[in-house]
């Protein structure tokens, strides 16, 4: 290699290559150098020095003393360490891509950059290791001097010290920055593997033994390989190990990417305000103006909640805890009452009627899903495709809502009747038996107080059904679509697992309210015919008020409650942490 | 652009989903029309001449409108009287809750309460409790209200053992408390400094702004009151407090005509829809709230 002939680089060339200059500009400057044959300096470098640390390290010196004054200054925000890194000037406050990508685009022929050096020469002490400097060999002033030295082939250059005092502060950040960091792969991979062959090797000794210096790596050093624990002796690496070893210390250029913040020192404080409270003397303390008004609030909160609480401990806790004691006794209103203990619950037991109420309770609550429950999803999801008419069929859907239950069950009553009845009128035009007695044959009875409830709330169904599927993203659709599903894929994969939160809710509010129904029953057929509808409210209404055995309805109601606390704790479960 | 649904344009293209549509829509007509035709039935019962009930098959319309039956109805049934009960009943049932969910989730919401956490999940709790299983028990309690070991009354056919029972909701503190939680404490810190009472800040500056949820939970719990009758059953045995759901099942029990009945059927039910014709946007959205909260 013959003798580097040095050139002095111009002292505005840094200036040059860091104004936000056109790539056209950056080439014919490039090329200008090459054209005016820069005079060599004058005075030698000295050559024991390498090449490139000097100026670097001077960068690295005034890095640290810009930090210092960062750090001093101490105002620094996120965006002004940003603007100052992003770019030299400010007019190009967003630029991130490297110079050396530039030009590269600018069509500036380069030999490819130094390589760095691997891992086992960057330990080397021919470099002094700096703890967070491990990549700064790659960036800021050396890089450009590397990449205008490659330029110019043949060419080796020496920064003037000048250049060096005037770097600008983003050139340095950039210098400072710790790059992707490099992997001691050497290092890494050196671990020993168990030896494949079982065959006990004879103990040398207990000490940290090294690895003999592979043969493909001509002037690697030996990596230290950490102590055995045990006595087996770490073999030569076999070919496929020194394989891997090979490949893996090939340097990989590091990724194109966003630079990231650089590391200040301190980090930037948040930016909030805080009011100073100290520093105006207001003649009271504020913090203490507001602890006590906060106390005070504390307080005048129990005021708040004062009547809420005894509303609920008259009127839900204490009857909830005197219906128990009540069902426990032989309540007689007027004369003595005796304790009996469980008596009215295994009375219950042993019911008959009770049981059929159960019956009832369970029947209607099957009809009235199995009937009522897939008719709102139906409707809605076919309302919701219409283009016109929606609001109407809605209304219309949802007037039998809007009338209160007993006019309801009145009108049904009348449209049920065996006699003139509307129903038994249509079914005899359609050509069937005019006479059915809907509320007065005990088979059908049940079934025409479902037919009731389904007909009164179908409507309120598919205004909340409509509501969840509104809320559903059409985007989903969009990528069904993408993904080939049909109508019923839309629907079976996107549809009802949207609205499946909303169906277990309807699920179970269905569930409870049929369990606890009386109003339809009690006007419809007040449990009749032959106690066929007799549902378990009715059952404790008649028992309360007509037989008067308010001890054995007060047990009726606590099972009732018993019951359905199950279910609503389940309900409760499924409605998860938003539920209360 | 409107939002689009499950079917894609090129979907709505389609011959096979053209005559499906049409088909979906005729099911929907037939549903529609099967929620409308009790309606328009019980308006023509309550027009037809008494006499024409009794004949078969029964006709629609039988030549002349006779509005005799709601003479009769507006005779024989004192609705002013059960209106007036029942808008009592509604009202303070409305104005107790409002009161009452509104102070507890205010202080539950922006007091700090102490023992608050507990308090709210005790008041919570009551959620779980279904109404019906505690008529018995109310219904004791109000006899010898507050208990029969203290000096008591009996508040048993009042309108305060009518309306007291339901002025607490936990529902109703459950969702003014969601409310009260969006508003901004800065608000309430600032009257504070000024040298408001707890009570002025709720009043003066809490209250103006939760008009919203004041009306929609107002209305609702207004017509959930208004349709009330397991309750009004049981606690009222005087025919002069009868709310208005009760004096038309009584006058039902009693053996009016169909037309009379129908008449005051469609009497009671005409001012709800009104109502809702009204309060439209209040009512949809408390349904669908309620729905969806559980």
């Amino acid at each position: 290699m013959p003798a580097p002939r040095r050139k002095r680089l111009p002292t505005d060339f840094f200036d040059r290559l860091l104004s936000n200059q056109t790539d056209d500009q950056m080439n014919d400057l490039l090329s200008s150098l090459v054209d005016e044959q820069i005079a060599p300096t004058p005075e030698a470098v000295p050559e024991e020095s390498p090449r490139l640390s000097s100026p670097v390290a001077a960068a690295k010196k005034y890095a640290k003393e810009f930090h210092r004054d960062k750090i001093e200054d101490s105002i620094v925000t996120r965006d002004e360490a940003l603007d100052d890194f992003s770019g030299p000037s400010g007019e190009s406050g967003g630029d991130i891509i490297p110079r050396s990508a530039r030009m590269a685009a600018a069509g500036v022929v380069m030999p490819p950059v130094v390589e760095p050096k691997p891992a086992w020469e960057e330990a080397s002490p021919q470099v002094p290791a700096e703890p967070a400097g491990a990549g700064w060999k790659q960036t800021g002033v050396s890089r450009l001097v590397e990449q205008a030295g490659a330029a110019l082939p043949g060419a080796d250059f020496t920064v003037p010290e000048e250049l060096l005092q005037d770097i600008p502060s983003d050139q340095v950040l950039e210098a400072s920055r710790p790059e992707v960091p490099v992997v001691d792969w050497t290092a890494a991979l050196s671990v020993p593997e168990v030896p494949r062959t079982p065959v006990p090797e004879p103990v040398r000794s207990s000490e940290p033994v090294r690895s003999p210096e592979p043969a493909g790596v001509p002037g690697v050093p030996a990596a230290p390989v950490p102590a055995m624990p045990t006595a087996v002796a770490a073999l030569p690496p076999t070919h496929e190990e020194l394989r891997r070893q090979r490949r893996s210390v090939r340097w990989q250029r590091p990724p194109l990417r966003k630079p990231k913040m650089p590391k200040l020192a301190v980090p930037t404080p948040p930016i909030t305000f805080k009011p100073p409270k100290d520093k105006i003397d207001l003649g009271f303390s504020l913090d203490r103006l507001m602890k006590t008004r906060v106390r005070r609030a504390s307080k005048a909160a129990l005021l708040f909640l004062l009547p809420a609480f005894l509303g609920f401990s008259l009127f839900s806790w204490y009857p909830m805890i005197k219906g128990f004691i009540i069902s426990l006794y032989n309540y007689a209103p007027l004369g003595t009452s005796t304790f009996v203990g469980f008596a009215n619950y295994a009375r219950a037991f042993h019911d008959e009627v009770f049981w059929s109420t159960l019956m009832h309770a369970g029947g209607f609550c099957i009809l009235a899903l199995g009937l009522g429950f897939w008719l709102p999803i139906l409707l809605s999801i076919l309302l919701n495709e219409l283009r016109w008419g929606k609001g109407a069929l809605k209304f219309l859907f949802f007037l039998p809502f809007l009338m209160p239950t007993v006019p309801a069950a009145i009108l049904w009553k009348w449209l049920f009747d065996q006699g003139f009845g509307l129903v038994n009128a249509l079914i005899s035009l359609l050509g069937g038996n005019p006479h059915i007695g809907w509320l007065t044959s005990p088979q059908l009875a049940l079934l025409s107080v479902v037919l009731l409830y389904i007909w009164k709330n179908t409507g309120w169904a598919i205004l909340i059904y409509s509501a969840a599927l509104a809320s559903i993203d059409e985007t989903l659709y969009e990528e069904a679509e993408l993904d080939g599903a049909g109508i019923w894929g839309k629907i079976r994969h996107i549809t009802l697992p949207s609205i499946r939160a909303v169906t277990g809710v309807m699920f179970l509010i269905t569930v409870i309210n049929t369990l606890q129904i009386f109003t339809e029953v009690f006007i419809l057929t007040n449990g009749g015919p032959m106690n066929a509808t007799e549902v378990i409210a009715t059952y404790i209404y008649k028992q309360a008020f007509f037989y008067m055995d308010i001890g054995y309805a007060s047990a009726l109601s606590f099972v009732l409650l018993l019951m359905l606390l199950v279910i609503t704790v389940f309900r409760l479960r499924r409605l998860g942490p938003e539920g209360d | 652009m409107e939002h689009r649904t499950l079917l894609s344009p090129s979907d709505r293209r389609n011959t096979g989903v053209k005559i499906f549509m049409v088909l979906a829509v005729t099911v929907m007509v037939i549903c529609a029309a099967v929620m409308v035709v009790p309606f328009l039935w019980m308006v023509a019962t309550s027009l037809a001449p008494a006499q024409a009930l009794f004949s078969w098959p029964p006709k629609w319309f039988y030549g002349t409108l006779d509005f005799s039956s709601y003479k009769i109805a507006w005779l024989h049934v004192p609705f002013a009287t059960y209106i007036f009960n029942s808008v009592i009943y509604c009202t303070g049932v409305v104005a107790g809750q409002l009161v009452l969910s509104s102070l507890a989730a205010y202080a539950f919401a922006k007091l700090r309460p102490p023992l608050g956490k507990f308090l709210l999940i005790l008041f919570l709790s009551t959620l779980m409790i279904p109404a019906e299983s505690l008529l018995i028990p109310l219904y004791l309690v109000m006899k010898e209200f507050p208990a029969a070991s203290l000096p008591h009354t009996n508040l048993i056919s009042t309108y305060w053992g009518l309306i007291l029972p339901t002025v607490v909701s936990a529902f109703n503190i459950l969702i003014m408390k969601s409310f009260f939680e969006r508003l901004p404490d800065d608000l309430i810190d600032a009257a504070r400094l000024d040298g408001c009472s707890e009570w002025m800040i709720f009043r003066r500056i809490v209250l103006p702004v939760s008009a919203p949820i004041f009306t929609v939970l107002g209305i609702f719990s207004f017509i959930t009151t208004w349709n009330s009758f397991f309750w009004p059953l049981i606690v009222l045995n005087d025919p002069k407090l009868y709310t208005l759901m009760l004096g038309v099942n009584k006058m039902v029990e009693a053996g009016e005509p169909w037309n009379v009945v129908m008449a005051v059927v469609t009497l009671t039910t005409l001012p709800t829809i009104f109502i809702y014709l009204a309060f439209h946007k209040y009512i949809v959205r408390g349904v669908v709230f309620t729905g969806m909260q559980g």
